[in-house]
């Protein structure tokens, strides 16, 4: 594979931290502020400025309550939704916020590393959708920056691991599955990775929805509010948790749960909380480890099946895993790496650059000019059974290669639909059923060629989204799908 | 909970080989069409299958492809 440039980028935009990965041939770096990754914080104030990362985070407790202001916290999580902020009276949608996240972090790098970062690789959740990709590109795009292409984040971090460990990445592991297990403050996710032939295949991933760090902060506040009223003897009525008051409460939270990862228990203290009757309460309290773990216990162990589902869905045993990485911050809550260690026992590994792992994961896959390619092989299912193969495992998935027009026929017309049964093929297995209706005309054929000819277009466009468009030849609609849930491979064949 | 039910395709690509289009029909379809293979039909034999599958019992009035218990039994 061909080194096709000096320096690789690449970008973990997340929900709590964003980071810039550096790639220049030798060991990856990550371009912090100062030694802590930039938070995804973005504070407007009534004047007009914009503040991003350390400072606006820092500010969040002295400025919330100031009118004016606005704080905008995890906006990757809004991307795609369609969802605005209210800001000095406009609205403001979340690409535009999420594109003063990339705005500073191009321009600290260049102010702080003289580095110009136009272009590079993106990382996304695994369950990050066609809409979000999206809307997370324009925001990039509207820094300044192109997205190359993106790749899942746990699957940057395989990358990063197998690359810095030992000099010789692929050949170390080939053969090897590894489990990533990615908790961090908005989305896990889970990944099973597998190096066959110097290709880097995605087996099984799984997700929990949005319980992550953010959420236990939310289960604290409540907790925490709960034991405040009962203490105070005070309604929910008379102390509520206003929004100005909620981000400051739970950036407390957050950092008593912080503490929790290494202290058996944490104050948390709330400042002139609540006013009631003219008077100023307080909240202070003590947060201990069990009151935590009694919080996410259920969210634990809900994850905890999901590790199991996704070694189920590649008809492994954990005792077939080879490697599991913990990164993401929830992954350092010690009930997580419990239940892990009890599993997978030495196999467990505590990355400790979990902080940067997927941006130098990013920045590596652009130095090399990777590029995504189809994990598995992807069909129609015929109406006799068989397996009609459009693009097999290892095509490089980008717009012009994948592409494709076939015409079919419909064997049975009566209910109106010709129904197309998109499949994945793996392993020898079919997997990952899509199917799509497309109306067709319900008139019997009466010659022996006269079925109704259905024309059927696929393409992978530059977000990694199968758009499928199918149209009966009497009809004068069709129908048309998105599919965004596609596994990809890394090829990394001839990469040393 | 993870569905036992799987959606049939009911689309073959047009090409050459999948010429005449009649043999990947339904067997019931097939019948309907071609008037129970009369004439110079030639089903398939999953056609056939198919077919006998829906014909309407004349011992129990449903389509129970034999499974109604009123068949005498073949030695």
């Amino acid at each position: 594979m061909a080194i096709n440039k000096q320096v690789g980028f690449g970008i973990d935009f997340g929900t709590t931290n964003s980071v810039v990965g550096v790639c220049e041939g030798g060991p990856t770096r990550a371009l912090l502020d100062g030694d802590k990754p930039n938070p995804s914080v973005v504070w407007y104030t009534a004047d007009g400025n914009v503040t991003v990362g350390r400072k606006a985070k820092n500010s969040l407790n002295g400025y919330a309550d100031v009118p004016g202001n606005t704080f905008v916290n995890s906006v990757k999580l809004t991307l795609g939704k369609g969802r605005s902020f209210r800001v000095a009276g406009q609205p403001k949608s979340a690409p535009e916020v999420a594109s003063e996240i990339f705005a500073f972090l191009l321009h600290q790098a260049k102010e702080r590393h003289s580095l110009d970062v136009k272009e590079g690789v993106v990382t996304i959740p695994v369950d990050f959708d066609g809409a979000a990709r999206h809307e997370l590109r324009l925001a990039a795009e509207r820094a300044g920056f192109y997205v190359k292409t993106f790749i899942h984040e746990p699957f940057a971090a395989v990358v990063a691991y197998c690359f810095s460990h030992q000099g010789t990445p692929i050949e170390d592991f080939e053969g090897r599955n590894i489990l990533v297990f990615d908790w961090g403050g908005g989305t896990l996710d889970i990944t099973l990775a597998a190096v066959r032939s110097g290709r880097m295949i995605q087996v099984a991933k799984a997700d929990l929805g949005h319980r992550a760090g953010d959420y236990f902060d939310e289960k604290i506040l409540r907790l925490s509010h709960h034991r405040f009223l009962e203490s105070s003897n005070l309604t929910l009525e008379e102390a509520p948790v206003g929004a100005t008051l909620k981000d400051r409460y739970l950036g407390r939270c957050e950092a008593a749960k912080l503490i929790l990862s290494d202290e058996r228990s944490s104050d948390l203290d709330v400042t002139s909380a609540f006013r009631v009757n003219g008077k100023i309460y307080d909240v202070t309290q003590e947060l201990t480890r069990e009151d935590f773990e009694s919080q996410v216990g259920i969210d634990v162990r809900d994850a905890m099946s999901k590790v199991d589902s996704v070694i189920e869905e590649a008809r492994l045993t954990p005792r077939d895993v080879d490697l599991v990485l913990l990164i993401g911050g929830s992954s350092r809550i010690p009930m997580v790496r419990r239940e892990i260690q009890e599993r997978f026992g030495s196999r467990v590994v505590y990355v400790k650059n979990a902080d940067t792992i997927i941006a130098e994961g990013a920045a590596r896959v652009d130095y090399l000019g990777m590029l995504p390619v189809l994990a598995r092989a992807l069909g129609v299912r015929l109406a006799d059974g068989a397996f009609y193969e459009l693009f097999p495992a290892g095509t490089v998935a980008k717009p012009g290669v994948c592409e494709k027009q076939i015409n079919f026929f419909c064997t049975d017309n009566r209910d109106g639909e010709a129904k197309l049964v998109l499949v994945e093929k793996y392993d020898g297995r079919e997997m990952n059923e899509r199917v799509l209706g497309i109306p067709v005309s319900r008139d019997l054929p009466h010659r022996y060629n006269d079925s109704e000819r259905v024309t059927v277009n696929l393409s992978l466009d530059e977000d990694l989204i199968l758009r499928v468009f199918g149209k009966g030849a009497t009809q004068e609609r069709g129908a048309r799908a998105e599919y965004h849930d596609l596994l990809f491979a890394l090829d990394t064949r001839g990469v040393r | 909970m993870r569905s036992q039910l799987q959606i049939a395709s009911n689309l073959m690509p047009d090409e050459p080989g999948n010429r005449p289009h009649y043999r990947f029909l339904p067997g019931d379809l097939a019948a309907d069409i071609y008037r129970g293979f009369a004439g110079d039909f030639h089903p398939t034999p999953r056609q056939q299958r198919e077919h006998l599958q829906y014909i309407r019992c004349f011992l129990c009035g449903r389509t129970c492809a034999g499974t109604c218990g009123k068949y005498p039994e073949v030695r």
